[in-house]
């Protein structure tokens, strides 16, 4: 059963891939040349190892330059060599800006480095010089609100693995290794707080249509309009019964009876689940909303909105408002099973916390906000807004 | 038991030396590996805020990874066989759960994993593995070739 819906908006199947997500988890169609250009400096070593066996003076020579290094230092050079062709590319995929010289640049050194250390010149100076550059370069870039990809991290990755090794001292020493250990550690911190508030501000237009959202939304395609009056009839009514609705459950025990889990309501985005609810058929039903969100108030748990949910994953919600009632999914949760509990959203390194498994992605769902006066009805609850709210409460 | 015992530490120092051979490899991955488990720690304990609730076994598990796998790096170098099996355990629990991972975006979102979680969670865990079981650095451990080394080497 489905309420209040608009023709050709319900029961729509979506790919995956037709949802714009937080760039943190995939390769921008800018970067793909520097996949590229990954893969052809591979096919390029084979080419060489070819030709040296052809006995090819100049691919013999370089053959055995880099047979004369250590494995960690063989390591050094393909790290160093990949993150040079990966910069390369992104010069061929962007259009010229101050950008593309430093992508030029940085592939430049990088490769200059790596033919140092396989001419068995002095490199660890320089290459410290230059993948610190690199790493930090990108660390300001990403901060400065420049969202990190799945090509950019895995660069930073290869840097950072590269950079571990230039850091190990040339003379053994306890105080050198462990020195060189924690800055390298240190340094993969950074890079990774640095891709996740990269990834946070680029995506901080929150739940709009047409707008890139935050690490672990997922938003349907389309651009941002006003609503016909239709749709805002249709919005209106909605949330007028919504609000009717629920306003019962104010209570938490009333929602309780009703099979709502509302145990340890703790912080200001509560979700108390509904199981009966859930997969039952109906949707966009306000007697029937499958969750109802709750804050932790001055005097105890407020009621601020509902969650309505569909039953499949990969199925559009009716947006039975048009753009005041955009409906978003969740990619790349971590949920955690010591004890079942979400846990966050995967790192820009791939990993959920230990013990945790990742949900690629979730049924699609909306919230709906029945406090007097709430700036946005559908959608986002400005933080800033509830606090307010709240403080307000406590005041009264 | 000590955790230093529990991954093969010796308790003796010994100044350490620059290891630039297979093992120094797997020294160098284990070291991002747990930078990136402290990385982990640090977004379990601000999700677990966030959330509205520490996840405190979860976070501890996370930072026990992180403790085992940098512990782990420096035994290896120190050649302690108890390292080595430390790291292929630890190894073998990442790819597990790299393979559920796997499966659930396979199964619900139709595509496998990403560039960065399949280098991180499959390719490395794999060259680590690969690297520890290759027979002349288990002859640095002190360990014999394995029995199919051995069939290996007979027939050749």
């Amino acid at each position: 059963m489905i309420l209040f819906h608009s023709e050709g908006l319900v029961d729509r199947s979506i790919a995956v891939d037709e949802y714009i997500g937080s760039p943190l988890y995939y390769v921008i169609p800018e970067h793909e040349a520097g996949v590229v250009t990954a893969v052809l400096l591979v096919v390029g070593a084979w080419w060489l190892r070819r030709g040296a066996r052809g006995g090819k003076p100049k691919a013999v020579a370089t053959i055995d330059a880099y047979r004369s290094l250590s494995p960690l230092h063989r390591l050094l050079a393909w790290m160093l060599l990949l993150s040079s062709a990966i910069h390369a590319g992104l010069v061929l995929g962007h259009e010229l800006s101050v950008y593309t010289a430093l992508y030029g640049t940085g592939a430049a050194a990088l490769f200059l480095v790596a033919r140092r250390l396989m001419n068995g010149r002095p490199w660890r100076r320089w290459t410290r010089l230059v993948l610190l550059g690199s790493i930090i370069g990108y660390a300001v870039s990403s901060v400065a609100g420049s969202a990190p990809d799945q090509l950019g991290i895995t660069t930073k990755l290869i840097e950072l693995t590269a950079l571990t090794i230039a850091f190990m001292p040339s003379q053994p020493g306890r105080f050198r290794q462990l020195a060189a250990t924690t800055g390298a550690i240190a340094l993969v911190v950074l890079t990774g707080l640095a891709g996740w508030i990269g990834a946070f501000v680029a995506g901080a237009g929150g739940h709009h249509l047409g707008e890139s959202p935050p690490p672990g939304v997922l938003l349907p395609p389309g651009e941002d309009r006003e609503p016909t009056a239709a749709e805002q009839a249709s919005a209106d009514t909605l949330y007028a019964a919504t609000v009717a609705a629920v306003a019962k459950y104010q209570d938490p025990a009333v929602a309780a009876i009703d099979g709502y889990d509302v145990d340890g309501i703790v912080g200001r985005d509560f979700h108390a689940q509904n199981a009966a609810y859930k997969n039952d058929g109906h949707i966009f039903d306000p007697q029937r909303p499958e969750n109802l969100i709750y804050a932790v108030g001055p005097t105890g748990p407020v009621l601020i909105g509902v969650m309505y949910e569909m039953d499949d994953v990969g199925v559009a919600g009716p947006a039975v408002g048009g753009p005041l009632t955009v409906w978003h999914a969740h990619d790349h949760v971590c949920f955690g099973l010591t004890p079942p509990a979400l846990t966050g959203l995967t790192s820009p390194f791939g990993y959920c916390p230990a013990g945790s498994i990742t949900i690629p992605i979730t049924n699609e769902m909306i919230h709906l906000w029945t406090l007097p006066g709430v700036p946005e009805q559908f959608g986002d609850l400005e933080d800033g807004w509830l606090s307010g709210y709240l403080e307000a409460l406590a005041k009264s | 038991m000590r955790l230093a015992d529990a991954v093969g530490m010796e308790t003796t120092y010994r100044a350490p030396q620059i290891d630039t051979s297979i093992v120094g490899v797997v020294r160098t991955l284990l070291l991002v590996q747990g930078g990136i488990a402290v990385m982990s720690t640090v977004e379990a304990i601000i999700a677990g805020v966030a959330l509205g609730g520490l996840a405190f076994p979860i976070v501890l598990l996370t930072a026990g990874a992180a403790v085992f796998t940098l512990l782990a790096a420096r035994g290896v170098v120190r050649r302690s066989r108890r390292a080595r099996k430390t790291v292929i355990w630890l190894e073998g629990f990442v790819l597990f759960f790299a393979a559920i991972d796997l499966l659930l975006a396979m199964a619900l979102a139709k595509r496998g994993l990403e560039l960065v979680p399949t280098l991180t969670r499959i390719v490395v865990p794999i060259v680590i593995i690969r690297l520890l079981r290759r027979q002349e650095v288990r002859a640095e451990f002190g360990l014999g070739p394995t029995r199919r080394q051995r069939r290996k080497e007979r027939r050749s």
